[in-house]
């Protein structure tokens, strides 16, 4: 397998931006590529014409059009195409998302709810070509995503901010394909967006922090005078299914297949690790990806119900397993007692905050304090969408699309029973990336890729209890076997889930391993808010090593050998 | 102020279209006693009955309904299909799945193959005034939309109109307009104005938790989307002393369909899916029924796929098809009716 890098943390996160801020020049393109360039550089006009494609550039910075903030954006878009064109107004698309939304519904609560927008524009079958996401509409730090159709992949821009100026200082922070370049993995923009795919965190109903039918937001969900509230951005925006379906999916799916379309054309894979990162998780902090996902019951209903619904994915990859590879599904949706989840809050002291140790308030800011869990309960870490995306256009390809035929599924399915009952964060799953071959793998090899790696993983069988042994047990199972094998495993399981989950004990270890899993996204680019999750009693380092067992117990476990 | 008909529907004229309008005025006028307000200006005006200054608010939902996406014991294709063979009743004789306001019928072709999809949010309240008021016009309309000249007494349970009719019933074919049972005009009257009153809990907090509302207030269920949003929307509005009423004309509306996502087959990738949404009923700013289809039949709608899945079943669509109302919004600054919790 290929080295995984370490990256020193002031170079790989956006703070790079923040450091380069003074430099920047209004009224100007720069590129600045964190990993590669240690400064502002200025590309020249064959470097602009090969690598700047897509329509903001093409339509505006291009053009010497350097707008000032998000709405400058917009009005120069609308001056430079006209009222039926692709990127015109009557494709516009905008969301809301506010961590401290919901929870608070009173206006006189000073705090900072990280309201923000994104804006898209462009309505063709394969998504929007502009995506934009800023905290206020005139405000100076703008993020914007737009389609390269030429090189393929997101352009990823942002502003440097500057108060003074009329008009933007603009930078190029890389394309999608950067984030599998080795010098750029987990640096810049692909911090946040590791396989170089759209973020949209909260993806699946009921699109937790998200404005949707689930969580309509009013202005109640705004602190008092905050000029957003009649924003068109708010006053018209869209349900967070529109921004699921119309944008974030498709989006996702583009690149995902933009991706293997240069793969075959290139007639090579150049490094199988990022392929197989997607499917088996990696050690890697900076490499790692989720969403985000909870209980369709609102935590204050659910503490009074009868029965509290969990997401399916916390016990098992439903999307990976059952909806791309077929494997049975749980037979009924997992639940629990009302009153178990009740006492579980209050035995661990579960509060939601404004403030945690490691992110203190803002000046000026109040405490913001809500006994109880997130508006909705029990938000856990899942497979990210991307991720199985992947995975299905990789196993099994759409007619249309690219055929690399590189991973069965037969090969995909043992990769992921292995400790299935830890459906992200599995470091004995991770630690499969040991046998994957160092690239480039060429076109002829694509074929026997699979059957090669499979018995490589079986001759390094190792411990007894193993992933090595976990994954022979399957894969020798045969093309034939393997499938009724993996059904029996996960029916015993689902079986044995639902048994704890008649308990409050059973309840309770599973509460400390949702929180675990949350500690580890914590650790992750994406946790940007100490609103993100509820906070707990529970000690970070007294839940590490927690994991789910095919009997449907948690228990500590050891680090892999 | 006169109130329209759903769509604004040419289907009737004169005495016939006052009647409606006395119809849903009588409607809101229930729903305003029901409510038992205090005293003074009822937070849910009749619009026929008070004329004031609003601000419309568009409330919007999928057509897919939420309810069902919490079974997440089913898979995405289990569940599209129930959707589908499951509209007006469950196999249990509950409540069809096709519950948010619009409905859907799949139409294909001898080899199983789906030639189109028709959609509908028009309400049965709307086709029970046309049977009362000119039941020829009523067969005349049912022929247009099924193909077929239905024998009168078929649409009438007595003298009662059926909505819920042998011609209305299927899913299979072209259907007329809503059946299930909580897909009516009244239940939307009635959330509404319920939805006004502000809800405290025991220890005097005021409600704001949408499912704690739903629960408090029996406004309908909270795993679907149009009610929840619905009922939010107009809670939040009363809360800060608003009289809230149905813009008119009163109803449920298709906004469209949207096409992210959809690739129709080899050899037609220059055809645009947005292209096969043909509105049928309802004026360009109120529609309430629409068909998907492709217009020249050059292939079938089974042969367009959809996030990467053929599209095989009507409930694939409703997905992607949003459904909207329009609540007037009046700011009276009046103090706000408020109950306790379960009151």
């Amino acid at each position: 397998m290929s080295a995984i890098e370490t990256v020193a943390p002031e170079d790989r996160t956006c703070a790079a931006f923040d450091r380069e801020r003074a430099s920047a020049v209004p009224g100007t393109l720069r590129r600045f590529l964190v990993g590669k360039d240690d400064e502002l550089h200025k590309m020249d006009d064959e470097e602009i014409a090969r690598e700047l494609n897509d329509p903001f550039a093409t339509l505006l910075l291009r053009e010497g059009r350097f707008p000032a903030n998000a709405e400058a954006v917009l009005a120069e878009l609308d001056s430079a195409v006209g009222a039926d064109q692709p990127l015109s107004r009557n494709t516009q698309l905008s969301f809301l998302v506010a961590e401290g939304s919901q929870v608070a519904k009173d206006p006189s609560n000073n705090f900072e709810r990280r309201t923000r927008f994104l804006v898209t524009r462009g309505q063709g079958t394969e998504g929007p070509d502009l995506i934009m996401s800023v905290f206020e509409p005139t405000g100076r730090l703008v993020e914007l995503m737009a389609w390269d159709s030429t090189q393929g992949g997101f352009n990823y821009y942002r502003t440097m901010p500057d108060a003074e100026a009329d008009r933007g200082a603009w930078v190029w922070a890389g394309n999608s394909r950067h984030a599998f370049d080795p010098q750029m993995r987990g640096r810049g923009p692909f911090e946040s967006h590791p396989t170089g795919n759209l973020l949209m965190k909260e993806l699946k109903v009921p699109w937790v922090n998200w404005l949707s039918p689930k969580a309509p937001m009013d202005e109640r969900d705004f602190a008092a005078g905050d000029p957003r509230v009649t924003h068109e951005w708010f006053t018209r925006s869209d349900g967070a299914y529109v921004l699921e379906d119309s944008v974030a999916r498709p989006a996702i799916e583009r690149w995902n297949r933009r991706r293997l379309e240069q793969v075959l054309a290139a007639g090579s894979l150049s490094d199988p690790l990022p392929l197989m990162e997607q499917l088996l998780g990696s050690p890697e902090k900076t490499h790692r990806t989720v969403n985000l996902v909870s209980s369709p019951d609102s935590s204050q209903s659910a503490v009074t119900a009868d029965r509290v619904r969990l997401p399916p994915t916390f016990f098992v990859d439903v999307d990976g397993l059952s909806d791309v590879l077929g494997l049975t599904r749980p037979k009924v949706a997992f639940s629990t007692s009302g009153a178990f989840y009740k006492q579980a809050l209050d035995k661990f002291e579960v509060v939601v905050r404004n403030e945690d140790p490691s992110r203190p308030r803002r000046d000026g800011e109040d405490l913001f304090e809500r006994v109880g869990d997130t508006h909705f309960a029990f938000v856990v870490p899942e497979r990210a969408f991307e991720d199985v995306s992947f995975l299905r256009q990789l196993v099994v390809p759409e007619d249309g699309a690219p055929q690399i035929r590189l991973i069965t599924p037969r090969l995909a399915g043992c990769l992921l029973m292995v400790d299935f009952p830890n459906p992200v964060f599995s470091d004995a799953r991770a630690s499969l990336l040991r046998h994957v071959p160092a690239g480039p793998i060429p076109s002829d090899r694509w074929g026997s890729f699979s059957a090669d790696l499979g018995e490589a993983i079986v001759a390094r069988e190792a411990a007894d209890d193993g992933p090595e042994r976990e994954f022979a047990a399957l894969w020798e199972a045969g093309e034939g076997g393997w499938r009724d094998a993996a059904n029996q495993l996960l029916s015993d399981y689902y079986e044995a889930v639902a048994e704890q989950l008649k308990t409050a004990e059973g309840f309770d270890a599973y509460f400390r391993l949702a929180e675990d899993r949350r500690n580890r996204v914590r650790e992750m680019p994406i946790d940007e808010s100490a609103l993100l999750f509820a906070q707990t009693k529970l000690r970070p380092e007294a839940l590490r090593g927690l994991a789910m067992s095919r009997d449907g117990t948690v228990s500590t476990r050891g680090p892999v050998a | 102020m006169s109130i329209g008909p759903p769509g604004n529907v040419d289907d009737l004229e004169g005495a016939a279209l006052d009647a409606w309008s006395e119809h849903v005025s009588g409607l809101m006028n229930e729903a305003i006693t029901q409510g038992a307000f205090d005293d003074g200006p009822s937070p849910f005006y009749n619009p026929s009955e008070e004329s004031l200054a609003a601000t419309p608010v568009t409330v919007t939902w999928p057509a897919l309904s939420g309810k069902l996406r919490t079974l997440t014991h089913l898979s995405e294709e289990d569940r599209w299909e129930l959707a589908d063979r499951e509209r007006l009743r469950t196999a249990e004789n509950g409540d069809g799945r096709q519950d948010e306001y619009c409905e859907w019928s799949v139409s294909r072709d001898s080899g199983g193959g789906i030639t189109g999809v028709t959609f509908t949010s028009e309400v049965p309240d709307w086709w029970g005034h046309l049977a009362r008021r000119d039941p020829d016009l009523l067969v005349r309309r049912y022929r247009e939309l099924v193909g077929v000249e239905p024998p009168l007494d078929d649409l009438f349970d007595g003298n009662e109109y059926n909505p819920q009719n042998q011609w209305n019933d299927g899913t299979r074919g072209p259907l007329v307009h809503l059946g299930q049972g909580n897909n009516n005009l009244w239940a939307a009257i009635s959330l509404a104005a319920a939805a006004t009153v502000v809800r405290e809990q025991q220890n005097g907090e005021i409600v704001t938790d949408t499912q704690v509302l739903m629960g408090c207030a029996n406004l309908g269920d909270k795993d679907r989307f149009s009610d929840p949003s619905i009922a939010s929307t107009v809670n939040a509005a009363a809360a800060k002393g608003a009289r809230i009423t149905l813009a008119d004309p009163p109803g449920l509306y298709l906004r469209g369909i949207r096409t992210e996502g959809m690739r129709p087959p080899r050899g037609h990738e220059d055809r645009d899916p947005a292209d096969f949404w043909v509105p049928i009923r309802g004026d360009e700013e109120h529609r309430v029924r629409a068909r998907f289809e492709v217009p020249d039949g050059a292939f079938n709608v089974s042969d367009i796929t959809l996030d990467g899945k053929p599209i095989l079943t009507g409930a694939q669509l409703a997905q992607r098809v949003d459904v909207f109302i329009t609540v007037l919004v009046h700011d009276a600054h009046q103090k706000a009716t408020t109950r306790p919790c379960g009151a």
